[in-house]
Order: C-alpha cells, then sequence, then structure tokens
C-alpha cells in the first residue's frame, strides 16, 4: 500500500516536472528575449548618458578670444589654460554706456542647474537700484557657450549694474555664477552736497584732515579761519565750469559739454 | 624794501615719463628696446640739459615729474645702460658721416647741429655718470623736481575689477620702488592713464600717498559739483587724498595736432628721418641688421606746412620759436588766471600733464620750451608761478571734500580704450592670474627659499603682463605682434611657474629671474590683499 501511494506520488511529481519542462520550453525564450531587449535598452541608455557626460566635460569652444586678426604661429592660445575651473561672471565698466562681461561654466556647475532648473542659458544683466533696493530692469542675451564674453551697451550712465549667468525657463531664472555690483560713471556731477575739509601738511609731510565742515549753500560755504572768524568760499562754479567745458580737449568724453544736474543738497 | 606780491596764480607743469619694460639680452638688436635710448637721447638728456642750464643761472623753477618703475628700473639697468653707450657711439659716427656727406650742401649745418648736440649729449651723460635717475633725484633733492611714482607696471587700475589685492599690488610695490630710486616714499603718484575709479584713494591713502591727478571730467563729474571747477584740488572724503585735474586749455596748446605749438612750420618734421631716406649701401650700418628701416634720430627737414616738400631744418629759427611759443604760453597763462582769479577767492591752480616723451621725442623743441617758459616765468612777469601739488597743499589749508568721477585720460575719457574688441579678451587671463597669485600667496604666507623665488617670479611676470602698454599697443596697431607675445609669454610664465610650485624647475626660474629682473626686492605677499 505505502509503495503504491509512493509510485502514485513520483508519478504526480514526473507529471508536475514535465508540466514544468513544457512551461520552460514555452515562456523561457520570451523572457530572456525581455531580459536582452532590457539590457540593450540599457546598454543604448548608458552609452547616451555617457556621451552627454562626455560633452558635459569637453573643453569649451572659445579657448581664447583672441582676435583672428592677430593670430600668429607664434602666439599659440593654447599656451595659456582655457579655464580656471570655477563658475564665475566678472564684469567691467567701460564708460558711461556699456560694460564688458566675461564668463565661464564648469561642468558641475551646469549640470547641478540644468537639473535643478533646465531651460536656456542666458547672460542676466541687472540694472540696479540703490543699495538694498530690488533690480529696476533686467536684460537678458541667449549664449551658447561655457567661456564667452560680451560688451553691452546699456545707455544708462550712473545706473548700478551686475552680471549673471544662468538658466531661464518658464520657472523663472535660476544663476550660476554672479557678478559683483559695478556703477557706471555720471555723465555729470553728483547731487552731493558741498563740503570743506580743512587739511594741512605736517612736518613728516603728512596731509592730515584737521577738521571737517559743510554747509549747503552753492558756491558760498561759510568756513572758520585759523581764528575762528567765519570765512566764506566764493567761487562763480558756473563760470568756472563753463570755462573749462568751453576749452574741452580732444580725447574728453563727446558730451562734455552736456551739464549735469547743479542741485546741491544743504546737509543742515 | 617790501616783500614781493604773492602771484595770483600757479601752473603746475607735470610731466609723466614711462616706457613699457622692454629688455631683452637675448637679442643684441632688438628694435623695441631702441624706445628706452630714444627716449635718453631726445627727452631725459635734453630735460637735464635744460634744467641744468636754468640750474646754473640762478632761474628759480619746479616741475613735478612722475618716473615709472619700469623706467627708473631700466635706467639702471646694467646692461641697458651699456647698450645705450653703444647707441651713443654709433649716433657720433653718423653724425661724423654725415657732415661729410652733406658737405656743401644746405643740409651741412645741421648734420653739424646732430655732431655737436651728439657730443655734447654724451659729455652729459659721462657727466653724471650714466645715472638718470640719480641726476633726477639731485634735482628733486634741490627742490626743482617733484618726483612722484606711478602704478609698479604701469597697470590701469579701473579694468582690474575691483581685485584689491592686485590694485594694492601696482600701488604699494610702486612706493617701494620709488623709495629705492629716490630715497624716500612718493608723496604722489600718477595713475596711469589717469585711470581712476572711486575708492582707489583709499588704497593710496593706505600707500601713504597725498595726491593723483585726474582728467578733468573726473573732477567735473564728482559726487559734489566742484565749487571751483578744476582748479583747485578736491580731497577724497574719508581718505583724505587730493585730486588734482588736468586744465584743458593749456593741454590744448600743447598737445593739439592742429593748434598745439609742436606743429609749427618751424619745428622739425618727426617722420622724415635719414633711416627711411637714404640708401640702405649707406645707412645699412646704422639701421637694424636685417636691413628693417628705422628712425635713426637724424632728420633734416622741418614741417614747412602741408606738403611733402620739406624745406630744411633750421635749429637757430625753431630755438627762437620755441622761445616765442614759450612766452605765448606764460602769456595765455596769465591772461586765464587773471580771469579765474575774478571767479574765486583762492589763487587758481592750472595743472598741465603731459607725457614727458613728447618734450624731445615727438616735439624736438619741446625741452627748450620748457626751459623758456621758466625763464619767462621768473625774469618777466610776477602774476603767475611755477607750483607743484605738495606746495599747493601746504599753502591752502581749506579744501573742497569730494569724490571725483570714474574717469582716464584716454580716448574716450574712460576705459574703452583699453576694453575693446581688439583687447578686451586679456582681461580674462589677467584677473585670473590675479586671483591665483592672491589665493596661493595666502595659502604660503612664510613661503622662503626657492618657494619664495618662484612666487615672486610669478608676481613679476604677473605684473609684467598687466602693463597698460599693451593693450593700448594692440588697440592703436603698431607692433601689436610684440603687445600680444609679451602678454601671452608673461601669462604663460605666471602659469608655469605656479604649475611647478611643489617642485620648482631651479634651472629655468633663474633664467626667467635673469631675463625679466625688474623689481628686485618684490614681496609676492602684497598680492594678498
Amino acid at each position: 500500500m505505502a509503495l503504491a501511494a509512493l509510485d502514485e506520488a513520483i508519478a504526480e511529481l514526473e507529471a508536475a516536472i514535465a508540466a514544468v519542462d513544457a512551461s520552460l520550453d514555452a515562456e523561457l525564450p520570451v523572457a530572456l528575449s525581455a531580459l536582452a531587449d532590457d539590457l540593450v535598452a540599457a546598454a543604448a541608455a548608458l552609452d547616451e548618458v555617457t556621451t552627454a557626460y562626455a560633452e558635459l566635460e569637453a573643453p569649451p569652444t572659445l579657448l581664447l578670444e583672441v582676435p583672428e586678426a592677430f593670430r600668429t604661429p607664434e602666439a599659440d592660445p593654447l599656451t595659456l589654460p582655457a579655464t580656471s575651473g570655477r563658475d564665475q561672471v566678472v564684469l567691467m565698466v567701460r564708460d558711461p554706456e556699456s560694460i564688458f562681461t566675461w564668463w565661464e561654466l564648469t561642468a558641475s556647475g551646469v549640470g547641478r542647474a540644468r537639473a535643478e532648473h533646465g531651460g536656456e542659458l542666458v547672460l542676466r544683466i541687472y540694472l540696479l537700484g540703490e543699495e538694498g533696493a530690488e533690480a529696476s530692469e533686467i536684460r537678458d542675451f541667449l549664449v551658447e557657450d561655457w567661456l564667452g564674453s560680451r560688451t553691452v551697451v546699456l545707455d544708462r550712465p550712473g545706473v548700478r549694474v551686475s552680471s549673471a549667468i544662468g538658466f531661464r525657463s518658464d520657472r523663472g531664472f535660476v544663476h550660476v555664477a554672479q557678478s559683483t555690483a559695478m556703477r557706471l560713471p555720471r555723465r555729470g556731477p553728483g547731487t552731493a552736497a558741498v563740503r570743506f575739509a580743512r587739511a594741512g601738511v605736517r612736518s613728516d609731510r603728512r596731509v592730515t584732515p584737521m577738521s571737517i565742515w559743510d554747509e549747503g549753500e552753492w558756491s558760498r560755504v561759510p568756513a572758520r579761519d585759523a581764528a575762528g572768524a567765519v570765512a566764506t568760499h566764493r567761487a562763480d562754479s558756473e563760470a568756472l565750469r563753463d570755462f573749462t567745458l568751453g576749452q574741452a580737449v580732444p580725447g574728453t568724453p563727446s558730451d562734455l559739454h552736456v551739464a549735469g544736474s547743479h542741485h546741491l543738497e544743504p546737509r543742515r | 624794501m617790501s616783500e614781493p606780491a604773492a602771484p595770483t596764480g600757479h601752473v603746475a607743469l607735470v610731466l609723466h615719463h614711462h616706457l613699457p619694460y622692454i629688455r631683452h639680452p637675448e637679442h643684441a638688436f632688438h628694435l623695441e628696446e631702441r624706445w628706452l635710448y630714444e627716449a635718453i637721447t631726445e627727452t631725459y638728456l635734453p630735460l637735464i640739459e635744460a634744467w641744468r642750464r636754468l640750474e646754473a643761472d640762478g632761474v628759480p623753477f619746479c616741475f613735478t615729474a612722475s618716473m615709472t618703475p619700469p623706467l627708473c628700473n631700466m635706467l639702471t639697468d646694467e646692461l641697458l645702460c651699456t647698450r645705450y653707450r653703444n647707441h651713443l657711439e654709433t649716433l657720433q659716427k653718423l653724425a661724423a658721416l654725415e657732415v661729410q656727406r652733406t658737405a656743401g650742401t644746405e643740409a651741412e649745418g645741421v648734420a653739424r647741429f646732430y655732431q655737436q648736440r651728439f657730443a655734447d649729449l654724451t659729455a652729459l651723460y659721462h657727466r653724471i655718470g650714466g645715472d638718470v635717475v640719480g641726476e633726477y633725484r639731485r634735482l628733486m633733492e634741490k627742490g626743482h623736481l617733484e618726483i612722484i611714482t606711478c602704478t609698479a607696471t604701469h597697470g590701469f587700475l579701473p579694468l582690474m575689477a575691483g581685485d584689491r589685492g592686485a590694485m594694492k599690488a601696482q600701488i604699494e610695490l610702486a612706493c617701494r620702488e620709488h623709495a629705492r630710486f629716490f630715497g624716500r616714499r612718493p608723496d604722489g603718484i600718477w595713475l596711469a592713464e589717469c585711470g581712476y575709479v572711486p575708492g582707489i584713494d583709499g588704497l593710496l591713502a593706505e600707500s601713504g600717498l597725498k595726491y593723483f591727478f585726474v582728467d578733468s571730467h573726473g573732477l567735473l563729474h564728482a559726487d559734489a559739483p566742484p565749487v571751483y571747477g578744476v582748479y583747485a584740488p578736491l580731497l577724497c572724503p574719508g581718505s583724505h587724498v587730493a585730486a588734482f585735474a588736468r586744465d584743458p586749455e593749456s593741454s590744448k596748446q600743447v598737445w593739439s595736432s592742429k593748434e598745439g605749438y609742436p606743429g609749427d612750420f618751424d619745428y622739425r618734421e618727426y617722420y622724415r628721418d635719414i633711416g627711411w631716406d637714404l640708401d640702405l649701401d649707406y645707412i645699412g650700418p646704422f639701421i637694424h641688421p636685417d636691413g628693417i628701416r628705422l628712425n635713426t634720430g637724424l632728420k633734416y627737414h622741418r614741417i614747412t606746412g602741408p606738403t611733402d616738400q620739406k624745406r630744411i631744418y633750421d635749429p637757430q629759427k625753431a630755438r627762437q620759436r620755441a622761445d616765442e611759443h614759450a612766452a605765448n604760453f606764460m602769456f595765455n597763462r596769465q591772461a586765464q588766471i587773471r580771469w579765474l582769479s575774478g571767479h574765486m577767492d583762492r589763487a587758481p591752480v592750472v595743472v598741465s600733464p603731459y607725457d614727458a616723451e613728447l618734450f624731445g621725442h615727438w616735439w624736438f623743441e619741446g625741452p627748450w620750451f620748457l626751459e623758456s617758459l621758466a625763464r619767462h616765468i621768473h625774469a618777466d612777469q610776477t602774476e603767475i608761478a611755477l607750483t607743484t601739488p605738495m606746495r599747493v597743499l601746504a599753502a591752502n589749508e581749506e579744501h573742497q571734500e569730494s569724490r571725483p568721477g570714474f574717469s582716464s585720460w584716454g580716448g574716450e575719457g574712460y576705459a574703452s580704450f583699453w576694453c575693446n574688441e581688439t583687447n578686451d579678451w586679456i582681461y580674462r587671463y589677467l584677473i585670473d592670474a590675479a586671483r591665483r597669485l592672491g589665493d596661493t600667496v595666502r595659502k604660503y604666507p612664510k613661503s622662503e627659499g626657492i618657494q619664495r623665488r618662484v612666487l615672486a617670479q610669478a608676481a613679476r611676470e604677473l605684473l609684467l603682463a598687466q602693463a597698460s602698454d599693451w593693450a593700448f599697443i594692440m588697440k592703436t596697431g603698431t607692433t601689436v605682434e610684440y603687445a600680444l607675445m609679451r602678454t601671452r609669454e608673461h601669462l604663460s610664465a605666471f602659469h608655469r611657474l605656479l604649475d611647478g610650485l611643489a617642485e620648482p624647475d631651479a634651472a629655468w626660474l633663474a633664467a626667467r629671474e635673469a631675463h625679466w629682473c625688474i623689481f628686485p626686492d618684490l614681496d609676492p605677499q602684497l598680492f594678498a590683499g
């Protein structure tokens, strides 16, 4: 009896194995094939990632902006390092109207900003208000190179300005690097109050401030002489200025003749 | 006997002496190195000659002279001085040949003039022991010259992107070099190209400087309107460093190519030189060994007029014209100061700055003009007097306090002449290099031995690359390849030095030190900011 039961169990087991074998014969190729497809897809994805990464690491296209006309066999631009290895944007003031700004981006800086934000690479110029105030105006320039430069005409004498390089999308702007703020020169005098300082030359030849006072009345600034008596500084400043401007020489700004503000704000 | 009346106003003549540091021991004959030899022969020795004559005649005079560190280093360099002596000998030989060649012609008198002139200059050079800087120092100690410095390699500070270390190094190193050459730190500084940005005055004060110069619009566009226009200095708030501004009127009379004195038809024509005019067979030994023509310094013609048919130069007549022009310049300053003093409660100061090399090199008669001007001012009137900035600061205790505006004396008046499509690419490299050096010296604050030498040489290379001359040349389009070569070479050497800081190439370092031996006492920590 026990033997008969054992034979039956063996038969069932053989039937089960046969069923499994049959199932494997039918499904394994499909599974393997699917696995192979997955592997191919994974390899392709890996290639894509590798290519993308290689692009990230590739040196920027602008190694050195030596004007073509000045290139000589001796002046091999590659003798200078193409990059400093940091994300940076630097702004320099050229004149009351324009700035020169240059930037350099690294693979990690771009990768981080792209992953977080995406969008297109832009050079952003902020025209700033006074210290702490929001930017009064923003100007964006699409750029392609990770290493580049640009002269930007702003036509806003006296304004504070900074530049940034980063990614712009419909979610906003994320900068990779930002310059320090610089102020463009004015095209005329400022509006600070007229102040006079008393300075003397000591025996050691140092010019040293002795006292400072300020008064606001234009071209008539009361002061005190050595004896303490009130003195008065008098000058026909407007005539002096006009005299100077009337003799402007080549090399001075072309619009030097445009008078600036002459407003003075009395300090007390 | 009553005291002589105080003058109504003053004229401060400022002569900016500068040449970029050019020294090529690897070449027996180097074209750009000749700039120094020409300047010594045509400007520095003739100026010394004029000042010595004034001194001998008891004529009181005072001029301000900015002497840049590169120029002082070159004027005291043994190799360059030896080469200059050879240059003088060559000039004398050429002049002697010219006397023979021109015998019996209209030009003979001019040839004889050059022969005598080169003999006189050679005698003067030997009399001062070949020490031009020492002679300037002597004139300073006598009170005839107020000598000031300039940024260390004529670096243009507005384009240093606010890098405190880079700007500080240019200023403080210049003061230390000045003390090395003149025995005391300077009172004033000529900012290269008059390049000023608000805030720089603070760095000047840190180095003990008391004044600097700006172009007219620098003062006119100050934070507060200048009460006295450009005819009195401003004191910068906080730093109390004084800013003096250029007077446009007197500048125009000398600088202007159309209306200026140097264009007078009796003056020597700069652009006609026997180095270009005579046959190569004859002039060959006196030009570049490769046959490249150059200016020899012997020029036989006067400007004559707007024509190619130039007439023969008459030195005596030209000298007379220089004297007349000096009298005219004085007359105009008298009239100007008379008018100004009617509108001011103090004696106006007319500041007239010029490149020293204008006098003698470009305007051959310039040193005679300056000498005559000092004589006329002394002998012919009492209304105006020569002065210097320190005398002005000492005389007037009260000064308006305001900060000048960003400005330079270059084309357009700001920074665009040194930052445009021809040269703006250099700033990326200059600014990065300055940052790299600043980071490195902060990392090695107590470097010594060969490591310190590497840092010092790297600083030298960077300073030489920062000279505004290279960007200027790239813009003007003359000898551009040389400017490119110098910029590239110094930056390239800079990085090679710092790349090898851990294991320096001692032989290569020694070679760089021997070649570019400016600033022997350079402390690289100046770049730490």
